[in-house]
């Protein structure tokens, strides 16, 4: 008894662990920053891309994964400042040129790497929970993203980095009367942002592998967690990463996958007809 | 001009053999799904990303109707009436909510993305519907084309589904012209202008919305139907990301704010595209991408807007050269 | 006194912890021609706002020949017959002239009605040359016009004027004048203006806003002669 309790637990927290984690550069970009970004699916790609490179030419995995998230953030640098930073305030814009930067990168790497996936294996064997096994790695997985999850709330909430991003966010123009480079702040914030979906992607490259044309797969899930958080981007993704991993792990667990994220389309849909502006939207300017 | 092209059309399979006859039908279907788009976007302001969810929905209704041996004609009509209605259910529950102009844009892609996953999921003997197996990933063959009414047992031919599609094209693009100089046209235009007034003046924005949004559903099934009838077959693809962005694409190379430049806009663009990809893997996603970017930042009128601007810059010009003399 | 046209009671609003409307009573006859007067920030725009649906009251009430239209959205309000010239040109800046107006029109009529309602109107407001033209491409006072003319091809039985003479030339301003008092033969007119000459030419009666809260309701000469409007008001302004 004891040991299908802990394994269904475990199913659930695995699924909203890779809610958060698919959500956090979103949560980020899109979130804070407003910039609806459809490469953020390839940006968690190039991460488990660099990630599987690295670690193919013999980087420990550890290590790996840190630095793919840097290169990723590098990436994502280079891309404010080619084609983002012409299109802030110009929401479907920046949407419509982000989704062509995704394209280039699939086109990318697809020219460059071939369509194959790589996958990198990871050597930190498993759990017996009687009939079950569990492996480390992925309770690792779990452990780290919320470790991230309370890392970017305690950054944003408590440091002055975060002050200055947030103040930036708000009212630029304000800001940039206070004496911040509120140019430099939009692309740090954006690398950021980016690095963390880097991070992700090279955090999960073990576990799922790397394609050139994954980013398809999270890239809707990131945004429906995003948008039913609601105003608050930090609190919203952990509610809205809580419900639809407990939807999709029980639904999946109990049926199939697909069926999981059909539900948590649904509930997305349902969730926004009641509350349009996110479950969040009663604690604005509460925490 | 209109009906130079029309007649220009009408006798392409007098003099081109049925290869050409098969791509240009393609054009002609993909640029409905784009005029669904560009109607809704460019005349009522509501970006839908998730026009390729009713095409392919058309498609697979038709195929599996028409394949349960019910005639085809019935099949085309049940392979439009399903996505017209899934539009209806969805556009109530997205425009009713008063969700923000931008959510609507990536729910509904979030929509396409689901359904192709569900449609990749059904392989397997579990996915049988009447006589049809779904078949996942690897989509439906066989799909019947069109029988000809007036002959028994004959089925539209390529030359046929050339006239057919061109047909259709035309008479869509000219119903939409039809409908934007109605009462109810003239309301989407103004929605895109200036929503609250609108309001003000006592029209339910949420009514025309969803209208407008059945109408572009309704002509992206029956797109979907067509490419079915074209190719004579469905797959998971008729939903994906890839042709979602490519519709965006078609639509703003050609010019959004008219309907006929996300015609021309399909046109070179599947044009371009089909070349591309006789030539490696990867270049037509990285020239799609290069071509969306560049759009967006420097051309976002597309080009018969800024084509019919510079052909006038050019009017002008010999006007005055004309009077200076 | 007949029943009121429009009645608010108590009406509230709240931003931020600003009472931008704070329990206001207001009451009008049908046929009146009122002018709010007061102060930028006094909440005029505000109250003008939420009696068209486009801001949503905190508390109170608003009733419309009795009837209860405070939780009612924009367009049942617009369907009921309030129309209202917003203070920034609220208008479809890339369509015509004509086209804006038909827009208003075939709401109420069919085709070849709201056809003759459109000549019509535009006639009234000497717009006819510009019926063609791009509303966007027009001068601001003409575009306060057309947005004028549409709420009147509403056929409304209430007109809501938000600085309606706001930017316009003296010629274009006594035309403005004009325009109300016949708009004001067939509906009941609200107007919120700073020109007091103006006010003078079309108002009989003035409703002064002071914070929120109405500070005097009287005729024309009685309220600007009144000191508590002139140290509130005119005391700055005139001086």
């Amino acid at each position: 008894m004891f040991e299908v309790v802990a394994i269904y637990a475990y199913q659930i927290l695995f699924s909203i662990s890779i809610f958060i984690l698919i959500s956090l550069g979103l949560a980020v970009i899109f979130g804070m920053m407003k910039v609806i970004n459809l490469a953020h699916g390839e940006f968690i790609m190039l991460g488990a891309l660099f990630c599987a490179q690295l670690a193919g030419a013999g980087v420990p995995l550890f290590l790996s994964i840190p630095l793919a998230g840097l290169i990723v953030g590098l990436v994502g640098i280079v891309g404010e400042r080619l084609v983002i930073r012409y299109l802030y305030g110009r929401v479907l814009d920046t949407l419509l040129a982000t989704w062509g930067m995704s394209l280039l990168i699939v086109g990318a790497v697809t020219t460059f790497f071939g369509p194959q996936t790589a996958s990198t294996p990871q050597d930190l064997g498993n759990i017996s929970l009687g009939t079950f096994s569990i492996s480390v790695y992925s309770l690792l997985m779990i452990l780290l993203a919320f470790a991230l999850l309370a890392a970017l709330y305690l950054v944003w909430r408590m440091t002055r980095a975060g002050l200055i991003v947030r103040t930036t966010m708000q009212n630029a123009a304000m800001a940039q009367a206070l004496g911040i480079d509120t140019d430099r702040v939009f692309m740090l914030t954006f690398g950021f942002g980016a690095a963390l979906a880097g991070l992700t992607g090279a955090i999960l490259v073990p576990l799922f592998g790397a394609s050139p044309t994954m980013g398809a797969f999270y890239i809707a899930k990131a945004f429906v967690t995003v948008i039913a958080g609601g105003p608050l981007p930090l609190t919203g993704t952990l509610a809205a990463s809580s419900l639809f991993g407990m939807i999709d792990g029980a639904v999946a667990y109990l049926t199939t996958s697909v069926l999981g994220e059909i539900s948590v389309l649904f509930v997305a849909i349902l969730l926004l007809r009641f509350l349009p502006k996110g479950v969040t939207r009663g604690l604005k300017g509460r925490v | 001009m209109a009906i130079l092209t029309t007649v220009g059309l009408m006798a392409v399979p007098s003099f081109y053999d049925f290869a050409v006859q098969y791509d240009i039908s393609k054009i002609f279907v993909l640029a409905l799904l784009a005029l669904s788009m560009s109607f809704l976007w460019g005349y009522v302001g509501i970006l839908s990303l998730g026009q390729t969810a009713m095409f392919g929905l058309g498609g697979y209704v038709y195929a599996i109707v028409a394949m349960n041996s019910v005639d085809t004609a019935t099949a085309a009509l049940i392979g439009i009436v399903c996505p017209t209605l899934f539009s209806a259910v969805l556009g109530y529950f997205l425009i009713w909510g008063r969700i923000g102009d931008i959510y609507f844009s990536v729910i509904t892609l979030a929509v396409t993305l689901i359904l192709e996953k569900a449609i990749r999921a059904t392989s397997g003997d579990r996915f049988v519907i009447g006589k049809v197996r779904l078949n996942g990933q690897n989509g439906i063959p066989g799909v019947p084309s069109l029988e000809i009414p007036w002959e028994a047992k004959a089925t539209l031919f390529i030359d046929g589904v050339y006239y057919l599609t061109a047909a259709v094209l035309i008479l869509v693009y000219v119903g939409l012209r039809l409908t934007l100089t109605t009462g109810f046209g003239q309301v989407l235009v103004g929605l895109r202008e200036n929503r609250r007034r609108v309001e003000l003046l006592g029209y339910d924005s949420r009514h025309y919305c969803l209208g407008a949004f059945v109408l572009a559903g309704a002509v992206a099934g029956l797109a979907g139907v067509l490419f079915a009838v074209w190719g004579n077959f469905v797959g998971p693809s008729l939903f994906d990301l890839d042709r979602a962005a490519q519709i965006v694409i078609w639509v703003i190379v050609g010019g959004r704010m008219t309907l006929a430049g996300p015609i021309l806009g399909t046109a070179l663009v599947v044009t371009l595209t089909t070349w591309l990809g006789t030539q490696g893997v990867g270049q037509v996603t990285l020239a799609l991408g290069a071509m969306l970017t560049l759009f967006v930042l420097l051309f976002k009128k597309g080009l018969l807007p800024t084509l019919s601007e510079l052909l006038s810059a050019v009017a002008r010009w010999a006007a005055s050269r004309r009077a200076a003399r | 006194m007949s029943a009121p046209i429009l009645e608010t009671r108590q009406l509230s609003k709240t931003f931020g912890g600003v009472k931008a409307i704070d329990r206001i009573d207001f009451s009008l006859a049908p046929g009146e021609l009122r002018c709010l007067i007061g102060p930028n920030g006094a909440g005029k725009s505000t109250f003008f706002k939420m009696l068209t649906g486009q801001h949503r009251p905190d508390g109170g009430q608003v009733l419309l020949n009795g009837q209860d239209i405070t939780a009612a959205a924009a367009h049942e309000i617009g369907r009921l017959g309030i129309g209202i010239k917003n203070q920034i040109p609220d208008v479809f800046d890339g369509l015509s002239v004509a086209e804006n107006l038909t827009l208003a029109a075939r709401f109420i009529l069919p085709k070849a009605a709201a056809a003759r309602k459109v000549a019509e109107v535009l006639a009234r407001v000497q717009l006819e040359p510009m019926a063609g033209r791009l509303v966007g491409e027009l001068a601001h006072g003409q575009r306060q016009w057309v947005e004028i003319a549409m709420v009147v091809a509403r056929e409304p039985i209430l007109v809501l004027l938000d600085e309606p003479s706001a930017g316009m030339s003296v010629e274009e301003t006594a035309r403005t004048a004009e325009l109300i008092r016949e708009i004001n033969r067939e509906a009941t007119v609200v107007a919120v203006e700073h020109n007091m000459q103006f006010i003078r030419s079309i108002a009989s009666r003035v409703t002064v806003f002071h914070r929120g809260r109405i500070l005097v309701e009287e005729n024309v000469d009685k309220a600007l002669s009144d000191r508590r409007v002139r140290d509130v008001y005119l005391g700055r302004s005139a001086a």
